[in-house]
């Protein structure tokens, strides 16, 4: 998406080298990735997405040139937003020894299959209002939207994903496997109980 | 159907997401693709399977861009944690 340039365009420059090439950009991504972690709830986001600039902007000279700012940006957005909610980190790595990606990746897509058997043309895939798919997402456990959200909506790599989410690449799969299923599933009862698909019975 | 390669069903639909993802290292890609080429039920889980993919995409592009007026607000923001030093 282009930068816009509305009346409030800035006309002075930022003097901190490469940011406003490198970190910028990336505003609109990381608004999104704010919205995605809070639910949609707009006052948070923008203030997570102000935080995570200005915090860039203090470190910026931590920042690799040239590697990845985007992951960098939804990094630190990340860390802030959690530690805003003083998550608990150590929840989620008792649950990460549980899941086996080969294992995810199969049960998801066994649910696709199932949503195919009652959906060969796809009609499914073009039902859906943009609010119903926001709900469903914003009803993942936070550790598979947001590898959802990074890889499927962001398109980031495995490996950008562990980076952000500072976990191993299994894991990222792992969790990404179980937020497609979690998601298929939703989206596929949410279709059959608006007529979407077809319900098993009819 | 009746000639798979290398891998069985189980094994491509274990690897799938990551081939779909382009994630696999280049001679797994190739065991997956040559499965797919060859089995009449893994192509069209596939199929189905990027095709839900790129259905996530589509709703990723429609999301919102951050608001102008947010926009304005981090860059004055920022332009005040610098100083506020205009330089033109």
């Amino acid at each position: 998406m282009a930068q816009r340039e509305g009346a409030g365009a800035p006309v002075q420059r930022l003097s901190k080298p490469g940011f406003e090439d490198e970190a910028l950009p990336w505003m609109d991504a990381v608004y999104r990735f704010s919205l995605r972690l809070t639910g949609g709830n707009e006052a948070e986001a923008d203030d997570l997405t102000q935080e995570t600039f200005l915090r860039a902007f203090r470190h910026w000279d931590t920042f690799q040139r040239g590697t990845n700012a985007r992951s960098w940006l939804f990094t630190i957005c990340r860390n802030v937003f959690l530690r805003r909610r003083e998550r608990q980190v150590r929840r989620n790595e008792s649950l990460e020894s549980e899941l086996d990606f080969a294992i995810e990746a199969v049960a998801s897509a066994r649910v696709l299959h199932a949503l195919r058997q009652d959906d060969p043309e796809q009609r499914f895939f073009r039902s859906f209002l943009d609010a119903s798919i926001d709900a469903a997402i914003a009803d993942l456990p936070d550790e598979f939207r947001e590898a959802v959200v990074l890889s499927d909506m962001e398109g980031l790599s495995y490996a950008e994903i562990a980076d952000v989410l500072e976990v191993p690449v299994g894991t990222v799969k792992s969790r990404l496997y179980r937020g497609r299923r979690l998601l298929a599933k939703a989206l596929h009862d949410y279709g059959r109980e608006m007529g979407y698909v077809r319900g098993g019975a009819s | 159907m009746k000639e798979r390669p290398g891998l069985t069903c189980r094994e491509a639909v274990e690897q799938l997401w990551a081939y779909i993802d382009g994630e696999l290292p280049a001679g797994d890609a190739d065991r997956v693709h040559a499965h797919l080429d060859a089995c009449g039920a893994c192509s069209p889980q596939h199929d189905y399977q990027r095709a839900f993919l790129e259905f996530l995409k589509a709703q990723a592009r429609s999301g919102p861009g951050v608001p102008a007026e947010l926009r304005r607000r981090i860059f004055l923001r920022l332009l005040a944690e610098e100083g506020g030093q205009p330089t033109s």
